[in-house]
């Protein structure tokens, strides 16, 4: 599981150039949150799927002029603890 | 409508619009290529108080985004193009999805209807944003009057800096018209597009990657055209007396008269080309996003990469590219030029040579090129590719050459050759029938003192022939030639050696009479009996500066083009012609 997280200008147009990539991404949403703050829309989405499929869809969200600031980061579930 | 002056009003408004067009000249654009309809006469009446710009008319918005392509791709800046709401903004789509693509600058402005009536399924009211929110660098709908400029400009920075694309700026009706008022601010990000100065460490690597090279080959993609690194490509290969190999849009990055030019690998690539992509142990592979068309298919090279039989060294300007299909030994997110400038820094003037390899490839071709003109004889009518040959004899090294889709663009593909950078423009990867006749058009205009010649099928002719209206109107001359083979031959190909010969829907049983149609628009038409007369003809056309439609018959039962790489297929399973049996496309080096 990946967390992404986007900050992205405040529009639904934005959100929607977003939405048309993370469709096309072979990964699975487990979780997708929109938050407005006073000019931006911060966007969570926790994604689970191959590494290569999260890069793929990392790197085209982070192609989009409306997405001012993208990162990511391994979510480390309770059962990746349990077998280390 | 806002009240902006009566019959015969000459003087100039003080609207969005105008303010639209101040933006455009102040960008330096000198022609907007579309056409008019309620929602966009707006801007249309602005342009009418300016000389800077002219504003060309097509027939068809397809053939207004067409010709935007083939202008951006010979003036290197961004095209702008114009179309009303609804239908004039739905017609630009697949113009749009082409330029993104084989990413080419766009402007495209719609006009929308009017704020008041979004979502009330106005009349000519259409989604567009949503609709090239997938195909498009970046799309903005405007919302307020001071947005509308600053849309503009971004939209005409956006679609250049980095890997260029295509933008889009819809703008609604009353906006249009409403008063200016200053110019506000639009959040986005375009920094990240520039592309960040390649690392030392990763040029060092690449440099003892290539130095450690028994087989390098340099693959060439549009990237390198984009860039300007013709010249240090070129460089590169001869250091390393390396193969260069190059995708379709790279293609027209390398002159075809060089002698380490093997030429486009892939689905209809040329037979050395794949054998040198195939058989390489680095492949150097610049601006380019490894499109299946020119790889068959990926297993065999990221087999190969993984084990450490190739090293494969990936530098583009768009960091989603690098692994996107290939993981490489090592990618470079960079300018193509400055990347390969910091190369050949560090790369002895004559690092190494392998003229077997080099021998090997060119036998390969003199192979191909015997067995083609053995087969040439056995065309009852024109061979495709000596109609190719015969027109390169007849035009000068700087024509811009021009395809539609098809087999004659496959042939084009194989045989055309590029004596300048930039001068061959091709639909590449969305594949576009009907894009020739209107980039064509875009071509003239952006460069009228150059020869246009465009090599297209009866099947794309067909497509956007409505356009050759502008040939006259806007003095825009150039050679269509048309590869008449009465059927859509590529598909036509698959259905007889993929499909067990059943051809559906590929035949035309009844197609018009294209010398009349071109006698329709005030252009002379020819039909030759031989290549004496083909190759005339056309040097009439180029010394005069003449428009010409010349209808080559071809042998569509034999016009089968080859080599062809099936889909799905590895570059060494390419299908070569009659009489190259014993010819393998696997180097025994050992």
């Amino acid at each position: 599981m990946n967390t992404i997280k986007l900050k992205i200008s405040q529009s639904m147009d934005s959100v929607g150039r977003v939405i048309s990539i993370v469709r096309r991404a072979k990964v699975s949403v487990k979780r997708l949150e929109l938050v407005s703050t006073d000019s931006l829309y911060e966007v969570e989405m926790y994604v689970e799927g191959a590494a290569d499929e999260v890069q793929w869809l990392v790197a085209k969200l982070d192609k989009l002029p409306e997405v001012l600031e993208i990162k990511t980061a391994p979510i480390i579930t309770a059962t990746a603890i349990v077998s280390r | 409508m806002g009240n902006v002056g009566g019959i015969g009003a000459r003087e100039r408004p003080d609207r969005v619009v105008d303010k639209i067009v101040d933006t455009l000249r102040g960008l330096g654009v000198k022609h907007v290529l579309g056409i008019t309809g309620g929602s966009i006469m707006a801007l249309f009446d602005a342009l009418y108080f300016t000389d800077d710009i002219e504003v060309v008319m097509f027939r068809h918005e397809q053939g207004a985004v067409h010709a935007a392509e083939g202008y951006a791709r010979v003036a290197k800046r961004p095209a702008v193009v114009a179309a009303t709401s609804g239908p004039g903004a739905t017609n630009l789509v697949t113009g749009i999805a082409d330029a993104y693509m084989d990413s080419v600058p766009v402007v495209a402005i719609t006009g929308q209807v009017p704020t008041w009536v979004f979502g009330r399924d106005g009349f000519q009211e259409t989604d567009i944003l949503g609709v090239v929110t997938p195909i498009t660098k970046w799309v903005y709908q405007v919302k307020k009057p001071e947005e509308a400029t600053a849309a503009v400009k971004l939209a005409y920075e956006i679609s250049t800096v980095g890997r260029p694309g295509p933008t889009l700026v819809d703008i609604p009706r009353d906006l249009q018209l409403a008063k200016a008022s200053g110019e506000g601010r639009i959040l986005v990000n375009v920094a990240k597009f520039k592309p960040p100065k390649p690392s030392e460490s990763e040029i060092a690597l690449a440099t003892k990657i290539i130095l450690e090279a028994e087989r390098p080959v340099v693959l060439v993609g549009g990237g390198v055209l984009w860039s300007g690194a013709t010249k240090e490509a070129l460089e590169l290969a001869e250091r390393l007396s390396a193969p260069i190999v190059s995708t379709l849009p790279g293609k027209a990055a390398i002159p075809h008269n060089h002698p380490l030019y093997m030429g486009p690998a892939g689905m209809h690539g040329r037979a050395e080309a794949d054998a040198a992509l195939a058989n390489a142990d680095v492949i150097i592979a610049v601006g380019t996003r490894f499109s299946d068309r020119t790889w068959g298919r990926f297993k065999e090279l990221q087999e190969m990469v993984k084990s450490g039989d190739v090293k494969l060294i990936h530098i583009d300007v768009d960091k989603s590219e690098i692994g996107k299909n290939v993981k490489p030994t090592l990618g470079i997110v960079a300018d193509a030029r400055e990347a390969l400038k910091e190369i050949l820094r560090l790369l002895p003037k004559a690092a190494m040579r392998n003229g077997k390899f080099l021998e090997w490839l060119y036998t390969i071709r003199r192979r191909y090129e015997e067995a083609m003109e053995k087969w040439a004889s056995e065309f009852k009518f024109f061979a495709p590719w000596k109609v190719l040959k015969t027109v390169r004899r007849a035009t000068p090294p700087n024509t811009i050459t021009v395809t539609g889709v098809g087999s004659h663009q496959m042939w084009a593909e194989i045989w055309w050759d590029v004596y300048e950078p930039g001068t061959f423009i091709t639909s590449a990867g969305l594949g576009t029938m009907g894009f020739g006749i209107p980039a064509s058009l875009g071509a003239k205009l952006a460069d009228r003192t150059r020869p246009v010649v465009c090599i297209d099928g009866d099947g794309s002719f067909q497509m956007t022939f409505n356009n050759l209206a502008l040939v006259r109107e806007y003095d825009l001359p150039f050679v269509e030639i048309i590869f008449n083979n009465a059927s859509l031959q590529l598909v036509k190909q698959w259905q007889v050696y993929l499909y067990g010969n059943r051809q559906v829907a590929t035949r035309f049983a009844r197609n018009p009479d294209f010398i009349k149609i071109a006698e329709a628009y005030n252009i002379e038409g020819i039909r030759p009996s031989s290549y004496e007369e083909l190759e005339k003809a056309v040097s009439w056309a180029v010394r005069n500066n003449e428009p010409l439609v010349i209808d080559v018959t071809i042998d569509e039962d034999k016009d089968i083009v080859l080599p062809w790489v099936k889909p799905g297929d590895w570059l060494t399973q390419a299908i070569l012609p009659k009489g190259m049996e014993d010819v393998v496309l696997t180097y025994e080096h050992n």
